[in-house]
């Protein structure tokens, strides 16, 4: 099965030999299987991208105008250069999503209704009091639709609160395999690079050959014994051998892969990222100076895995939920989001100080937005770029900093005239339960339903599709 | 095969709770006396210290409580590592490179509910064990043949001698003919390209990867019926490990493994021989001092940032290699964890009274004290009446403060948490930020005087009437633990009243005073028997009628002049040790 490239005249054929050259890369096993694909009159697969940010949005700052511009979104649509991106035809801004105050019995607050919810609609489950999400994430079911293995990264240091608030360890990922079970991400570009690309393994091709067979065997043996102990097991902890054998399944699916000769190689693999854990141990955990290299990192790496097909489904978590990052990047010399956030305690702002910090930060995380979007829209694919089959979700926990949950911003950038009927549009319905979010996703991506969480019925976002 | 069936299957959550019983009432009353805002920190969310709570809150929606079921607890990283250092000699750790970190569901580094292997976590298992594998068979192939010499008995000989020696002891129990043979199929796999070393390399692969060492099992004999009640027994070697893995953090050794092997390890008397034995280990001696650390927080001592400009004592140096004084203030806890543990009464009494410590030359100018001589730690007798207890030691007080400031809220949080097993209920909607420290007007006020609308406030004052009147008691040291008697020009007062607890109740002046009434309390030693129990079981205690029993039994032989770890002994005689509720059996 061979993976379909985007067509397009000139480039075509200099893809094809450069494919050629770099199969002979030794093993660096892409980790995605081979596409149904090939020929022209095959749409290109879609793909989805999940973007979380915290800390609600500046609303007086981010609702546009009629020319869908404000100060915030201006920059999600302005290139590094000052020009216009190309992004807002492109773009549908959803207003009026709102997020119910509904703690279930844990103790958790609005940053965790938002961050646990927003992508698993079910209400929060309790394990001690504490609130995890209730169910997979949509990532993940369409993750398993599609059997890929999704790429879930994550930005997270930070010198406010390096690990996430005591009791609250649901906070390190939003997204989900299961009930109250997190899909953890990497937070190491590194490491992601090394995923995506593979290390060099050295030795001959057959030495290497062998190496993954023996690989093979050996997860056989690990997964006859996983399934014996399971059928062991009650319902709770049956489920966490089942993410385990999950796993074990996913690897030895590359294993043949690869030793089918099928292994795909990415027509430019990017170079490898700065290692700042050697400048920095505490780059990744303790000291947030590296932030704005690390979102880079994680950006470029998730645009090169859709680009060349290593994945379907990218997620990017921008700090734990509640958000500690400094900001000291921009200037920004208070403790942390949060608290800068929640002070912002009307639609207009605060003082004028404090509304341009909101403003300033948020305009950081559009910017972040744009350097993902754009990439996707600079790779040419079926008469369109990559963005027009790929849906991107920027959302928030929140929609202002003091944990009001209304207006929750929600951008989708991509699938315009794929399954979205035109761009460019805010679409202002008024109040519209979050549960339409994982629904709208869920219907674009190929798998209809007709709610979503804990929303049976709920239906997709009203006015979109 | 693959993906599993329903991933969407509700799932009622593992057995989790709070405690119901006699600490009920206590837990209620404070519940709805504190109806007002969430606690943690300086109310923008929390700030970074306080530890891991674990407590339960509230209804919980997760269904009644069942106890202790059938289950399987990965290893956590640490003892991933613990093990394969008792097992293969290695001491790499290689659980530092892991993907995940720890999960503190239970409030301690090995609860079982958070502890799964998804996706790229196998990769982190696979390369982990390959490496091990190798430098296992290249640094102590004689070892991992048990004594065998290819060369003199052959290379079958000496195959049946390694799968005698070390698969049993990488599943910590006999392995199944059928077992056995699919490691004998990878053998043959691996010695048809590389001989005998290559094979035991692949077979040691496979171990290390098998969710028999990477789990523990509480499931009972495969063949076993559940009774009556739909319990199970776990065979000797389950209990021979949840035994070892409690105590020292790692797999059993080989008096104990040999022991079960030879029948004699049938019942608590032989289970308690054998608990006493490792208690007296160094291995048990580190895994109490790695408990005390989360049980009161202070393992995050390494993480603590401090606004530089406030305490400046407490920065670090890089151009000079310095760390922040948090590491010298992690290593006066070490020793006088372990000095408690080995050397004294080893007590609650004993740590929460104790004056004598251990100092650098960086703490002791913290402390007030002379430097010891050289550049190592000294012993040191601190003021009696001031640092008294573990709770005036500068690293707990500095990883439960905030970073500008003491942070009596955290303080309070905390004490009330972990030491109390107190439920601290959320916050409601809206609550203003605490003004800052560096707010112009708070410039003159104390902290406490920064904190007064928590009193004056209807909706402050329900939690904060509890929650301050522990945290302000420790006003006499600031955000690094230091000794102060004025702040901003205005006296402290380090008063405060103990409120909800029952019988410590009371006003107390001081944070040696508190912890005095903290030993005079029941909910206090009751409080510490649940950490461990929770600690020993790797979950929540659930209100089942095993769990409840249990605690009941342990709490009653436990006062403050026990031996910490004297709960731990007696626990092994319980039947909440020792079976397992099947799923949907009746608790």
């Amino acid at each position: 099965m061979k993976r379909r490239l985007g067509s397009g005249g000139a480039g075509a054929p200099s893809r094809r030999r450069a494919l050629q050259a770099l199969a002979a890369i030794p093993f660096a096993a892409p980790l995605a299987r081979a596409f149904a694909a090939a020929d022209s009159g095959t749409a290109p697969p879609k793909r989805l991208v999940l973007l979380m940010q915290n800390n609600g949005t500046q609303q007086a700052n981010f609702w546009p105008d009629g020319n869908l511009s404000s100060p915030i979104l201006d920059a999600l649509f302005t290139g590094a250069d000052g020009s216009d991106n190309g992004l807002r035809a492109k773009a549908n801004i959803i207003k009026g999503m709102s997020i119910p105050f509904d703690q279930n019995g844990t103790n958790g607050n609005q940053h965790d209704m938002g961050f646990a919810r927003m992508f698993t609609g079910e209400r929060l489950l309790s394990k001690a009091g504490s609130p995890w999400g209730g169910g997979p994430s949509v990532d993940q079911i369409l993750a398993n639709d599609w059997s890929i293995d999704s790429l879930t990264l994550a930005v997270l240091a930070s010198n406010y609160e390096p690990h996430t608030k005591p009791g609250f360890d649901h906070r390190r990922s939003f997204c989900y395999v299961g009930p109250a079970t997190l899909k953890y991400p990497l937070v190491d570009p590194v490491r992601v690079y090394g995923k995506l690309f593979g290390s060099n393994a050295g030795g001959s091709s057959v030495d290497v050959r062998q190496r993954l067979m023996s690989r093979r065997s050996v997860l056989d043996a690990v997964y006859g014994n996983l399934d014996e102990i399971s059928r062991r097991l009650g319902k709770d902890d049956g489920h966490k051998l089942d993410y385990h054998m999950t796993a074990i399944r996913d690897v030895e699916q590359r294993l043949s892969t690869t030793l089918a000769g099928q292994q795909l190689a990415c027509p430019t693999t990017p170079a490898r990222p700065a290692d700042v854990l050697a400048l920095d141990p505490g780059a990744e955990s303790t000291v947030d100076a590296y932030v704005p290299q690390l979102v880079n990192d994680m950006i470029d790496l998730g645009a090169v895995a859709l680009a060349c097909g290593l994945t379907r489904v990218v997620t990017l978590q921008l700090g734990f939920c509640g958000g500690k990052w400094s900001f000291a990047w921009k200037g920004i010399n208070m403790n942390c989001h949060d608290d800068v956030a929640h002070l912002d305690t009307s639609d207009e702002g605060s003082s004028p100080e404090n509304t341009m910090r909101v403003v300033a930060m948020n305009t950081f995380y559009a910017g972040c937005v744009a350097r993902l979007a754009t990439a996707l829209d600079a790779v040419p694919e079926a008469g369109g770029t990559i963005l027009d089959s790929t849906l991107v979700v920027w959302a928030n926990e929140e929609g202002r900093g003091d944990h009001n949950q209304d207006n929750v911003p929600v951008v989708l950038l991509g699938m315009v005239g794929r399954g979205i009927p035109a761009g460019g549009r805010l679409i202002d319905k008024g109040k519209q339960p979050f549960n339409r979010l994982g629904c709208t996703i869920l219907n674009l991506m190929g798998h209809p339903v007709a709610g979503f969480g804990d929303q049976a019925t709920c239906g997709s976002f009203a006015g979109l599709l | 095969m693959g993906r599993p069936v329903d991933v969407r299957a509700a799932h009622p959550g593992h057995a989790a709770g709070n405690g119901v019983g006699a600490l009920a009432l206590a837990v209620s009353v404070v519940a709805m006396a504190c109806a007002g805002p969430r606690v943690g920190g300086a109310h923008g969310e929390g700030a970074g210290s306080g530890g891991r709570t674990g407590a339960g809150g509230g209804t919980s929606a997760d269904g009644p409580a069942a106890g202790l079921t059938r289950r399987v607890r990965r290893l956590s990283n640490h003892e991933y590592d613990d093990v394969v250092r008792d097992l293969l000699g290695d001491t790499t750790q290689p659980s530092r490179g892991f993907l995940i970190a720890d999960s503190f569901a239970n409030g301690y580094d090995n609860g079982s509910d958070e502890l799964a292997v998804q996706s790229d976590q196998v990769l982190d298992y696979q390369l982990a064990a390959e490496s091990l594998a190798a430098t296992a068979v290249a640094n102590r192939l004689p070892a991992l043949l048990n004594g065998c010499d290819p060369a003199a008995s052959g290379d079958d000989a000496c195959l049946e001698a390694f799968l005698a020696y070390l698969p049993p002891r990488a599943f910590r129990r006999p392995l199944s003919a059928d077992e056995l043979g699919r490691l004998r199929a990878l053998y043959t796999a691996g010695a048809g390209t590389g001989g005998l070393a290559q094979g035991v390399q692949l077979v040691i692969e496979a171990l290390l990867q098998s969710p028999e060492f990477l789990y523990r099992e509480e499931l009972g004999a495969p063949d076993a019926v559940p009774d009556g009640s739909g319990r199970v027994t776990l065979t000797p070697y389950e209990v021979a490990s949840e035994l070892s893995f409690m105590i020292t953090g790692s797999m059993p050794d080989d008096e104990l493994f040999m022991a079960v092997t030879d029948g004699r390890f049938g019942g608590p008397d032989d289970y308690r021989r054998e608990a006493q034995r490792l208690m007296a280990t160094p291995a048990a001696t580190e895994s109490t001092r790695r408990f005390l650390h989360e049980w009161l927080g202070t393992d995050r001592l390494a993480d603590v940032v401090k606004d530089q400009n406030v305490y400046p004592a407490f920065r670090a140096d890089p151009s000079n290699g310095l760390p922040t004084a948090a590491t010298s203030m992690m290593g006066e806890l070490d020793r006088d964890f372990v000095a408690l543990v080995t050397g004294g009464a080893g007590s609650l009494r004993e740590l929460f009274t104790s004056n004598q410590s251990y100092v650098d030359g960086r703490l002791a100018a913290l402390y007030g004290v002379d430097a010891p001589a050289g550049s190592d730690f000294g012993a040191v007798t601190l003021a009696p009446d001031v640092r008294r207890g573990i709770l005036t030691r500068l690293g707990y007080l500095t990883v439960h403060a905030d970073q500008d400031s003491s942070g009596p809220i955290a303080r309070g949080v905390f004490l009330m948490s972990n030491l109390l097993c107190l439920t601290v209920p959320p916050r409601p909607a809206t609550v203003p930020s605490a003004p800052s420290v560096k707010d112009a007007n708070s410039a003159g006020e104390t902290t406490r005087q920064r904190f007064t609308q928590h009193l004056s406030d209807d909706s402050c004052r329900g939690c904060h009437k509890i929650i301050d009147g522990f945290g302000f008691g420790f006003e006499s040291f600031d955000g690094i633990g230091v000794y102060r008697t004025s702040e901003n020009g205005s006296p402290v007062d380090a008063t405060g009243t103990i409120v909800g607890t029952g019988d410590a109740d009371g006003p107390f002046d001081g944070v040696a005073d508190l912890e005095d009434h903290l030993l005079a309390s029941a909910r206090f030693t009751d409080c510490f028997v649940r950490q461990t129990y929770r600690f020993a079981m790797g979950q929540i205690e659930s209100d089942a009628p095993d769990d409840v029993a249990a605690l009941a039994a342990l709490a009653q032989r436990f006062s403050p002049d026990s031996r910490l770890t004297d709960p731990l002994l007696s626990l092994v005689g319980a039947p909440a040790f020792t079976s397992r509720a099947t799923a949907g059996a009746s608790p």
